[in-house]
């Protein structure tokens, strides 16, 4: 019995990110939910992702902080996170406000997807 | 009664004639004596005069009182004696005059004759002035002879000794001490009858050596050397001393004049004693002649003479020994004066007359020795009106000496006037108790005060352009206390001069940066190398202002090091373009990472979706586009390390891994992107390293494709590892192109990349190593290069382990 798809949640202020990015859980079988701004990545959770891809700086937003309410609220603290930023500095504090993996960009497609698969399981 | 009558009167000898038996002799009994004879012996025995009666053919003797002193102790012996008998030691002499006058009946006077006659003891010189006159018998014939006789001893040898000390008055007139003894001593040497050897002994009072012989007469010069005579005696005593046995003083038998050696000798003190010499005279005593009164007085004279002579010599020494040493002394002030750096000229009368001036005046003047009789505004026209003049004159007048330091005076010298500095004194010359003249003692100085002044000009010129500079000035001794701060730094901190003098200057530094700034100074003041340092101070105006402090050290002429020169200059405008530039480009580097991330999406989205399609050519034209965005986001990391380096901001996430799994890991990743190259491994160091992993892995991929690019036309590269001491090291060999010795340090350095014809051969931003470099040495290791030019390089670095 085919299992239903699992649900993405891309939480980036950059187009071009949530587009490509999107386009390739797509093509590997996944559901993709999105959000621009940082203020409603926490209404986006109703809809049940399975991961939270969060970016670390949304237009003003602090994604760590995100990340901290997230993960310090019973309901959703269980919903994985993936932390994506373009500064390998930020890998510590990332891990340290709750974030279950982290990702510096420019990455490979192979390596989202090993981390995607991973943390979706 | 005839008898009677003839013996009657006539003293002892009378007498003696009576009681003597005369029968026992060739003249018999003296009752048939010859009246001849009787009438002749009474005149004898009568005549107060010494008279002899020498009778017959063998001259008996006969004689009055008067003559009995003339045989001396052979008397009353001689009485009635044959002359030859008596007189034995002369008769020879005396023989054919005696029967001269027998024969001849001719009357024979001798006056002064020596008759050495052996009497008291000794053979004696005698001197006798006599007659012999023939006694008429009554046949007419010449019966006896009739001798007068006057002894002139005394009187000749006195006469002798004055002509002697006479002689000696001469030495009063000689100056000379060495001629005074060779007159006197001559004269000595021709007195031989009294005095058969003289011996002058002299000795300084002060002269260590004691008394030597100064001169000898009548005795070998060796022979007066060793003989001794008692001097201290003789000169302790002051009298002379009689040496009654000459063999004590001197070993060998003394010659003298006379046919016997001379036995005796007068050591006699020489009072000389208003001289420094002290002396001895010692005279040989005639063997022929008694050490009698009249003989000591004798050599007692003749030695005062000697020491009169002495004495006058030595005064004239001294005397001349003072006119030396005053002609000396003159000649020296003359000389001094003349040679003397230091000017001098005299000056007589009220009309100021030079009347003397050395060469070093006449030099400072530039005036010749024609100036010399001239008055001093005639030889020195440009003087007048100047101060000097005034003062010169009023030195003259009052007595009062004048002393100047650095005073000016214009002076013609070389064509112009020039002004010169002199430090001089005027003493006024008084002669009996009259000012005559101006003593002038001058040392010109012009050239101090030149270069004083001149030091005074660069000083201001100093300070002119100190104070006007942009930039903050300081001086350190060699003990690195800060000694000179220019006016901007004082305006910078608003503090006076003294609050930044020694270490105070650190109290303007800000807090945050004091330690760094004070040991960053110090380490490079103890090495006595180039100091920089970037350090904030807080301004007067409640600012912080950046700065850089660079100084360099100093040494002396003899290389000894004097402390620091410096310069501060205020970067705070270029700190914050720097700081804007980083954080610009930090931004930009960040900003480019994301449109990156998403075109290497849709790339591997698009090569994924081909390869699906089995439309391949398109898949891998897709994967190479995949390669260059990995190019350029290289490139942009690169860009944002740089700008973290430059803003300290890079940071370090060190954990505990295993070194060599990490260097396969590097390995393998690499050796993917390289065909060409087999990258061998031979990896000595099995453990584990505390450090940021994905940093060393960064350093070791680095040196990896470095190593590929540096090396075309080779096809191997080494890496190994091992452990040295308490470090790990890690080396890349390539067989590449290689690096010269002068550049081999710079490629560690920022934005350097490898020259020349093959710069385009090789892309890339040339920081690589620069960031590789930076990273080994914030984890405390070390990165170097061996390299051979055109055989290849090898980059190693080393890590230090934990203990």
């Amino acid at each position: 019995m085919k299992t239903a798809p699992k649900k993405i949640l891309i939480a980036d202020d950059d187009a071009g990110i949530v587009d490509s990015i999107s386009m390739m859980l797509e093509v590997m079988g996944y559901d993709v939910d999105y959000t621009y701004d940082g203020a409603k990545v926490v209404d986006a959770l109703k809809n049940h992702p399975d991961l939270i891809l969060l970016d670390i700086w949304m237009s003003g937003q602090d994604g760590r902080e995100i990340c901290k309410k997230i993960k310090s609220n019973i309901q959703t603290k269980n919903i994985p996170i993936l932390m994506i930023s373009a500064s390998r500095d930020i890998k510590q504090s990332a891990l340290d406000a709750g974030a279950d993996d982290f990702m510096e960009k420019p990455f490979e497609m192979n390596t989202l997807m090993t981390k995607v698969d991973q943390l979706t399981h | 009664m005839h008898k009677e009558l003839f013996f009657q009167r006539g003293g002892e000898m009378a007498e003696l004639i009576r009681s003597t038996d005369w029968s026992q002799t060739s003249l018999g009994e003296s009752e048939t004596w010859p009246d001849s004879l009787k009438s002749a012996l009474s005149i004898c025995l009568n005549s107060s005069f010494p008279i002899a009666i020498y009778w017959g053919s063998d001259f008996i003797l006969l004689y009055n009182d008067a003559w009995s002193a003339i045989p001396g102790d052979k008397h009353p012996w001689t009485l009635g004696k044959p002359g030859a008998t008596v007189w034995a030691e002369i008769w020879e002499g005396l023989d054919a005059e005696f029967k001269s006058v027998l024969t001849k009946g001719e009357s024979i006077r001798s006056k002064d004759t020596l008759l050495p006659m052996h009497r008291f003891g000794y053979t004696e010189e005698c001197y006798f002035d006599y007659t012999l006159s023939p006694i008429i018998a009554a046949d007419g014939t010449v019966a006896g002879i009739f001798n007068t006789v006057i002894e002139t001893t005394c009187q000749i040898i006195n006469e002798r000794r004055n002509e002697v000390l006479h002689s000696l008055l001469q030495l009063h007139t000689v100056n000379g001490f060495t001629e005074g003894i060779e007159i006197g001593m001559k004269i000595l040497e021709n007195a031989k009858e009294d005095l058969p050897f003289c011996l002058l002994y002299t000795a300084s009072d002060d002269d260590e050596v004691g008394i030597t012989l100064a001169a000898a007469v009548g005795l070998p010069e060796n022979d007066a050397k060793s003989s001794t005579w008692p001097f201290d005696k003789a000169l302790h005593s002051g009298n002379a001393v009689h040496i009654e046995d000459l063999s004590t003083c001197i070993k060998i038998p003394v010659v003298s004049y006379w046919p016997e050696a001379c036995t005796e000798a007068l050591v006699v003190p020489l009072n000389i004693s208003e001289t420094k010499i002290k002396g001895c005279l010692v005279v040989g005593i005639s063997p022929r002649k008694k050490l009698d009164h009249d003989y000591r007085y004798f050599v007692d004279s003749v030695a005062i003479n000697i020491g009169i002579a002495i004495s006058k010599s030595y005064n004239y020494l001294q005397e001349q020994k003072i006119k030396r040493r005053i002609i000396e002394s003159e000649n020296r002030f003359r000389s001094m004066m003349n040679q003397s750096p230091v000017a001098m000229v005299v000056f007589r009368g009220e009309e100021m007359r030079i009347s003397k001036a050395n060469s070093a005046m006449l030099n400072i003047l530039n005036k010749g020795e024609d100036i010399l009789g001239k008055n001093l505004l005639d030889a020195i026209p440009e003087i007048a009106g100047q101060a000097v003049v005034n003062i010169l004159n009023n030195v003259y007048y009052t007595g009062e000496a004048y002393f100047g330091y650095d005073a000016s005076l214009q002076l013609q010298r070389n064509g112009r006037l020039e002004t010169a500095y002199f430090d001089f004194s005027f003493s006024p010359l008084i002669e009996a108790g009259k000012i005559t003249g101006v003593l002038e003692v001058a040392t010109e100085v012009t050239e101090r005060i030149k270069s004083k002044q001149k030091l005074l000009e660069s000083e201001a010129l100093f300070r002119g352009i100190t104070t006007a500079s942009p930039t903050a000035l300081w001086i350190a001794d060699e003990v690195g206390n800060i000694t000179y701060v220019n006016e901007t730094w004082l305006k910078w901190t608003g503090k006076p001069l003294e609050k930044h003098l020694g270490t105070g200057w650190l109290d303007a530094v800000c807090d945050d940066d004091v330690k760094a700034a004070n040991d960053n100074f110090f380490n490079d003041f103890s090495n006595k190398r180039y100091h920089e340092s970037h350090f904030r101070i807080l301004h007067a105006n409640g600012q912080e202002r950046w700065i850089v402090c660079t100084g360099n050290p100093q040494f002396n002429e003899q290389q000894q090091f004097t402390g620091y020169i410096g310069a501060c200059v205020d970067i705070t405008e270029q700190k914050q373009l720097q700081q804007q530039k980083d954080n610009f480009l930090g931004v930009a580097s960040h900003e480019l990472k994301t449109p990156v991330t998403s075109i290497k999406a849709y790339a591997q989205v698009l090569e994924m979706m081909f390869r699906r399609e089995g439309d391949t050519k398109k898949a891998d034209m897709l994967g190479k586009l995949d390669k260059q965005v990995n190019r350029l986001s290289n490139l942009i990391a690169d860009l944002l390390d740089v700008t973290k380096i430059h803003t300290g901001k890079m940071q370090f996430n060190k954990t505990v891994f295993d070194f060599n799994q990490l260097v396969e890991e590097v390995v393998e990743e690499v050796q993917r992107t390289s065909f060409k190259h087999i990258i061998k491994k031979q990896l000595d160091f099995k453990g584990t390293v505390f450090g940021d992993m994905e940093r060393i892995s960064q350093v070791i991929t680095n040196l990896l494709t470095n190593a590929i690019k540096y090396s075309p036309e080779a096809n191997e590269i080494i890496i190994s590892t091992g452990q040295k001491n308490e470090s790990v090291q890690l080396c890349v060999q390539d067989f590449g192109i290689g690096i010269s010795q002068d550049k081999k340090d710079r490629v560690f350095e920022q934005f350097y990349r490898v020259s020349g014809t093959t710069e385009h051969t090789f892309p890339g931003l040339g920081l690589g190593l620069y960031i590789s470099s930076e990273i080994v040495k914030r984890l405390n290791g070390k990165i170097w290069v061996n390299s051979t030019e055109g055989k290849g390089s090898t980059f190693c670095f080393s890590l230090p382990l934990l203990s």
